[in-house]
């Protein structure tokens, strides 16, 4: 199953929600849609689904138009919200219904589900006595029931608690063995999670279209993690003017020290530190940025 | 004006015949009366002014109960956390 | 398994857990015997209070006929609380499953968007109209035990003609809810339009013509006159086109996605 989006633009009123947007995702692959919120995320994602059109460009779904090849598609909306006064239970079987499933195969197929995403006791309960992990979950069963060969999932864990988060990352990492899997979120270390590839959005428009090793080793410079006792702080203004440091940046108590040839100079600096007789707590070194980080920077920056 | 009247008054109506004719009628809101009851007190955890929805369905023939179940029930709760 | 058939059912399981399956023909029941009944009582409960202190009432005047007393049912009950607990109780029939994102999950799944608007014409008009003939039945029933017989014929054609112009109202707020998001807003335009259509029928011969609420005056006519008028079939035409406008308009406003709201 292979997905294109091509030059998919989408207007309201006078605000650009998605710009000019492309991108192609290959057979079992993993995505992440990244982006701050009111970058559009959300309404790629419904066009992709075909809850919304696009004002131009086109989504195809292995060369043919998204809108004939439903069957084919699991949608996980941002708040799944079903009919309150219907069980779990009967929410799938609603569901599985119009996605073609007969009723002999709901009835082996729907308790497999409810047990995988561990709503099993809670069959017969009322969807509105649900809290929203129990929603978010049903939500999935309600995505994988029909076995679709490509999922979207609009901020599957945003509006989660901890435990709920927990329940659903997990959920998502048994079943993208399977599947073709497109989904958004602000938040990074969720995607860093589960995918591989990430695509990061920004006012609309496709700023980065990376791996996880792609990104960090692009990032990558090596710099000097440094936490001292904070009586010792001045030593780290003192330091800034030797020749072989960069710059220095000091957050709290931790600084990172940029080198001009980290591998020579880094044993220079510690021997320095001892020297002056500093409380050293931490020397490390490593990368400069996390991955949140450099994150932080393209959205802000670019 | 005579405002007080004896049961002399009242015979010239066949109270049999008019009871024949009513007592469907009066079946008909006493069900009313009864479903709306019982749905307002299946659902007493959810719904807003409880109370005074029992008052307007018993005090308010049948008039009572069809507001209830056409406007009495928008008072669902909100959903659950969403953030 | 079609997904009319679902869709369909889905909203009969609805209606049974809402209690809606009850009290709605009950409603109905109630408001056909209250015509009779208060026609047939009004005469005899101002006589016995009002006694000899001087309201005196002809008794020739007061003996009404049984089928001015059904076409009243019509005309003054059902057209009147009838149209407002039908808008109120359909009001929601599309404006909360968009309210809720319902309407975008079917969506999402092999659905057509006419099986969907099927789906709920299909069940809620053959629950209004169940209720409408039982609460027209119940009045009947009244008028032939108090007032005099009423031909089946005409009884039956009344009721047909009647439920056209019920079918209109329920598209219509069908349209209405479909195009705005508030319920108070989508029963008050719903309302105030259908009562408008109401009040205009019976003013002009070539109004009536156009006008969906034409059919109750049919209705009540046949029921009076016992023979059909020559503009029926005109109007009842063109009735049906207004039907079929707001269902297409319907149909237009989901398919091309204009509900959403930016």
């Amino acid at each position: 199953m292979k997905l294109e989006i091509k030059n998919v633009t989408k207007k309201f009123k006078s605000k650009t929600a998605v710009n000019n947007f492309s991108m192609v995702v290959e057979h079992g692959q993993c995505v992440g849609l990244i982006g701050p919120n009111g970058a559009g995320k959300s309404t790629l994602i419904k066009i992709i689904s075909d809850i919304l059109y696009a004002d131009k460009g086109e989504v195809l779904l292995d060369g043919k138009k998204i809108s004939n090849m439903k069957r084919e598609i699991g949608y996980l909306p941002q708040y799944p919200d079903f009919f309150h006064w219907m069980t779990a239970k009967e929410t799938l079987f609603f569901m599985g219904q119009l996605s073609g499933i007969s009723k002999e195969k709901l009835i082996d197929e729907v308790p497999a589900i409810l047990t995988k995403v561990g709503l099993i006791n809670e069959q017969n309960e009322k969807v509105q006595t649900f809290s929203g992990g129990m929603k978010q979950r049903l939500g999935i069963a309600q995505t994988l029931l029909h076995k679709p060969s490509f999922i979207v999932m609009d901020e599957p864990v945003s509006a989660l608690d901890p435990i709920g988060r927990r329940e659903v990352l997990n959920l998502i990492q048994e079943i993208k063995h399977d599947t073709t899997i497109l989904l958004s979120t602000h938040i990074l270390g969720d995607a860093e999670e589960i995918c591989e590839r990430f695509v990061i959005m920004k006012q609309g428009k496709k700023i980065e279209d990376t791996t996880i090793n792609k990104l960090i080793t692009n990032n990558q410079e090596s710099v000097v993690h440094l936490e001292i006792a904070s009586s010792d702080l001045k030593w780290v203004e003192l330091i800034e003017k030797l020749p072989y440091v960069k710059n220095v940046e000091l957050i709290g108590k931790r600084a990172k020290v940029r080198l001009d040839n980290v591998q020579l100079n880094k044993n220079r600096l510690l021997r320095d530190a001892l020297e002056s007789n500093i409380d050293i707590v931490k020397f490390e070194v490593g990368s400069s940025d996390t991955l949140e980080e450099i994150f932080l920077k393209m959205v802000v920056s670019v | 004006m005579k405002l007080h009247y004896g049961l002399n008054d009242f015979k010239d109506i066949d109270w049999l015949a008019v009871l024949q004719i009513a007592a469907p009628f009066i079946v008909v809101g006493l069900i009313l009366i009864l479903i709306a009851l019982f749905d307002l007190y299946r659902h007493r955890n959810e719904r807003s002014n409880v109370l005074l929805w029992t008052i307007v369905i018993l005090f308010f023939n049948t008039i009572g109960p069809i507001l209830y179940f056409t406007i009495g029930r928008k008072g669902e709760k909100p959903n659950e956390v969403r953030n | 398994m079609t997904p009319l058939y679902i869709l369909t059912k889905k909203e009969y399981v609805q209606m049974f857990r809402e209690f809606k399956i009850i009290w709605l023909p009950l409603v109905f029941m109630f408001l056909g015997a209250t015509q009779p009944v208060v026609t047939y009582y009004l005469p005899s409960i101002l006589a016995a209070l009002g006694g000899n202190q001087g309201i005196t009432i002809d008794p020739s005047m007061t003996q009404q006929d049984g089928a001015q007393v059904i076409a009243a049912t019509l005309g003054s009950q059902f057209d009147q609380l009838g149209i407002m607990i039908i808008v109120i109780s359909m009001m929601g029939i599309i404006q909360s499953d968009k309210a809720n994102g319902m309407l975008d999950f079917i969506l999402t799944r092999p659905v057509k968007v006419g099986a969907y608007i099927g789906g709920k014409l299909l069940s809620n008009f053959s629950f209004i109209a169940i209720s409408v003939m039982l609460g027209y039945f119940v009045s009947y029933v009244y008028v032939n035990f108090l007032f005099n017989n009423i031909p089946f014929l005409e009884m039956i054609l009344a009721i047909v003609f009647y439920l056209i112009w019920v079918l209109f109202i329920l598209c219509f707020t069908f349209m209405i809810s479909t195009i705005f998001n508030g319920q108070g807003v989508i029963a008050l335009i719903s309302i105030v339009c259908l009562l408008i259509f109401k009040i205009f029928s019976g003013l002009h011969p070539i109004i009536d013509l156009l006008n969906p609420a034409g059919m109750s005056q049919h209705a009540m006519m046949v029921l009076i006159t016992g023979s059909i008028d020559s503009h029926l079939y005109g109007n009842m035409f063109i009735t049906l086109v207004w039907i079929t406008l707001t269902v297409t308009f319907s149909h237009y406003w989901i398919s091309e996605k204009k509900y959403h709201k930016n």
